[in-house]
């Protein structure tokens, strides 16, 4: 399948509902074939982008390129794009390969056009045997094969998802979204995906921006953003990590013993005292050590990985180990804890937070399945 | 029934009091279906057998007939069905575009167009035509003389009823995404009301047609305050001098609205197996 995909670019785009600022100046551009995926918490701006690329906004500032070409002010239909949305948007009175066919028809396609390629997406999601059902006959990951079939029928530039898979249950969520990265490598539309599931970002974007009020507050590929995160909130967002004090020194912080490297020198605090490294669960080395300073409390079994949570002077450490090694370390082992890494990042303390709670555990890879 | 027995059956006292329980409920229900059908259709029944009787005779169709010799019936019908027809189609093209931009465009301004959807509620009959009587005399002298000046009234008092029927089909549908679809497919406005939302409404433009149709059919106060000839003007009319005329006529009528009734409810729910089945 050959398709020119198209470059887009967002530039300064701000947008407000009542007086609250949505987006804030924001810029974006994507490289053409390219799968980028949009995550952030819940009111970051983050499918407003979407709306505005698709045109079902108007920025207040601002311009959108699509292919070099100005569409700001375009109509959502003259802008060559496909979307999928987050609730089920098939048309229930038409079947499966009505629906598939609905924007062909619309473009005048023959009849014997339009079925053949219907019928032809419809394979590609895996669907051929279900082209004549109806919406209400389909289930929901179903649907969203069929309405990402749609999608795709008109040969979009541009090929928008606004949550497609939250609606489903984790099975479904995470089969389908392997079906997505297959079939948007296959036709190489550029393709953005808005999520709040940091796992599901991770694991298809080619590139990941993490949005933060109304603002991309980093935007990279999955290994930038899980191992050098630019902030504290980025790093919590799309991983779990470990909070530890640490102690600046000269060439570096003290953490757990060891001199590290700071990983974040533009966004770390100036202070010398109160200040956190946040270090996640698997850059954690336990050692069983009768004078070490950690006791573990308990291990929780995450699959091919277990954590093992450890009380370390006063705090709650949790760290990742393969299954067959966390076996060593039973409850209320004396252990010690080094850190792996060379670099970590910095972040004033967390007053608020308790000594006793963990930091937010969810990690990317093994949050599902715990 | 036959689970809540098997279940109930291990316990040796529980069976015998469930079935107690279940038939005691079965006659409170039979009872209350009757008694309801009884009250529905004793008033029908009576009225049948006055309209179709004479004192002595039986069952005969010479009231009706002595009253319906040398009447125009057919045209007075005939008025009516095409009243009834305009109305309805007038009401339609108004409010489905109308309710369509406002759920798309402006759903904050629903709130307000619900309250005046009501508005005809509060307004009686006889205010309107007062009204009307006089704008109209002194702008359009003419206007009020042609039968079909009714239809803006009538599409006024079914406003409530049909504003209802379509809003609450509206809601049922998630139109904002299904038009969002529609829209980023290439269809244009009009392409996204033919072949998206209107398919997905028919059941509630069946509901708000069938309403609208039985108010006009049986409305009476406008029509004779207006003079205009239209079938319950005509019943009335005829119930003045001939009650046994008019009561057949009025069994006659409440027939053939729910046969109509039942034709096109028939009719919308075949279209939409026949079109599953079909595709």
């Amino acid at each position: 399948m050959t398709r020119d995909s198209a470059e887009v670019v967002l530039s300064s785009i701000s947008k407000s509902y009542a007086g609250k600022k949505v987006l804030d100046n924001l810029d974006l551009s994507m490289k053409p074939g390219e799968l980028l995926a949009l995550l952030g918490p819940s009111g970051c701006g983050k499918t407003t982008t979407l709306r505005v690329l698709a045109g079902m906004e108007t920025p207040d500032a601002g311009s959108v390129h699509i292919g070099g070409a100005d569409m700001t002010h375009a109509p959502v239909r003259g802008r060559g794009i496909g979307i999928v949305f987050q609730s089920y948007s098939l048309f229930p009175h038409m079947s499966a390969a009505q629906n598939v066919a609905y924007g062909l028809r619309l473009a005048g396609a023959s009849k014997s056009r339009r079925g053949a390629r219907a019928a032809e997406l419809l394979e590609m999601v895996g669907l051929a045997e279900h082209a004549q059902k109806h919406p209400g006959q389909l289930s929901g990951g179903q649907q969203q094969r069929v309405a990402l079939a749609r999608a795709l029928a008109i040969e979009p530039r541009v090929l928008l998802l606004d949550e497609p898979l939250s609606a489903l249950d984790a099975q479904v969520r995470v089969h389908l979204r392997e079906e997505i990265k297959r079939i948007q490598l296959q036709s190489g539309t550029t393709t953005l995906l808005v999520t709040h599931d940091q796992e599901e970002a991770l694991t298809i974007g080619d590139r990941v921006g993490v949005m933060l009020g109304g603002q991309i507050e980093q935007l990279g590929t999955p290994e930038q953003l899980y191992c050098t995160p630019r902030t504290a909130f980025i790093s919590e967002f799309v991983g779990a990590v470990n909070r530890i004090s640490a102690t600046a020194t000269t060439g570096g912080v003290q953490v757990l013993g060891k001199l590290l490297k700071i990983s974040n020198p533009q966004t770390a605090p100036a202070s010398a005292t109160g200040l956190e490294a946040l270090v996640r669960p698997e850059d954690l080395v336990l050692r069983a050590d009768a004078a070490g300073a950690g006791i573990v409390e308990s291990a929780v079994l995450r699959g091919a990985h277990s954590s093992i949570m450890l009380d370390y002077q006063g705090r709650t450490l949790r760290v990742d180990l393969p299954t067959h090694e966390a076996a060593a370390f039973a409850p209320a082992c004396r252990v010690s804890v080094s850190v792996r890494t060379g670099a970590v990042l910095i972040d004033s303390a967390k007053t608020a937070a308790p000594a006793a709670a963990p930091a937010p555990l969810h990690h990317p890879a093994l949050g599902r399945i715990a | 029934m036959a689970l809540l027995e098997r279940t109930a059956a291990p316990a040796v006292q529980a069976p015998a009091k469930a079935a107690e329980r279940a038939s005691a409920g079965d006659i409170l229900r039979t009872v209350i279906i009757a008694a309801a059908l009884l009250m529905f259709f004793l008033p029908l029944v009576a009225t049948a057998i006055f309209g179709f009787s004479l004192p002595g005779q039986g069952f005969t169709l010479d009231p009706l007939r002595e009253a319906l010799a040398g009447t125009t019936i057919g045209a007075q019908l005939l008025n009516t069905l095409n009243l009834a027809m305009l109305s309805t189609a007038g009401s339609l093209v108004l409010l489905v575009p109308t309710l369509l931009f406002l759920h798309l465009k402006a759903p904050g301004l629903l709130r307000f167009t619900e309250w005046l959807s009501v508005v005809p509620y509060v307004v009686p009959g006889i205010a309107l035509v007062a009204g009307a009587n006089l704008f109209f005399r002194a702008v359009a002298p003419g206007f009020m003389v042609s039968l079909y000046s009714l239809v803006p009234f009538y599409m006024v008092l079914t406003l409530p009823l049909v504003y209802r029927s379509l809003d609450a089909g509206i809601r049922a549908l998630d139109l904002r995404t299904l038009w969002a679809a529609s829209e980023s497919l290439g269809a244009k406005p009009w392409q996204s009301i033919v072949h998206v939302v209107l398919p997905n409404l028919r059941g509630a433009l069946l509901g708000a047609s069938l309403l609208s149709c039985a108010m006009v059919l049986g409305e009476y106060a406008i029509a004779a305050l207006l003079l205009h000839s239209t079938f319950p003007v005509f019943m009335v009319q005829v119930g003045m001098n001939e009650p046994r005329a008019a009561a057949a006529l009025s069994f006659l009528t409440i027939l053939a609205t729910w046969l109509l009734l039942a034709v096109l409810a028939r009719s919308g729910s075949g279209k939409t197996t026949a079109k599953g089945g079909s595709r």
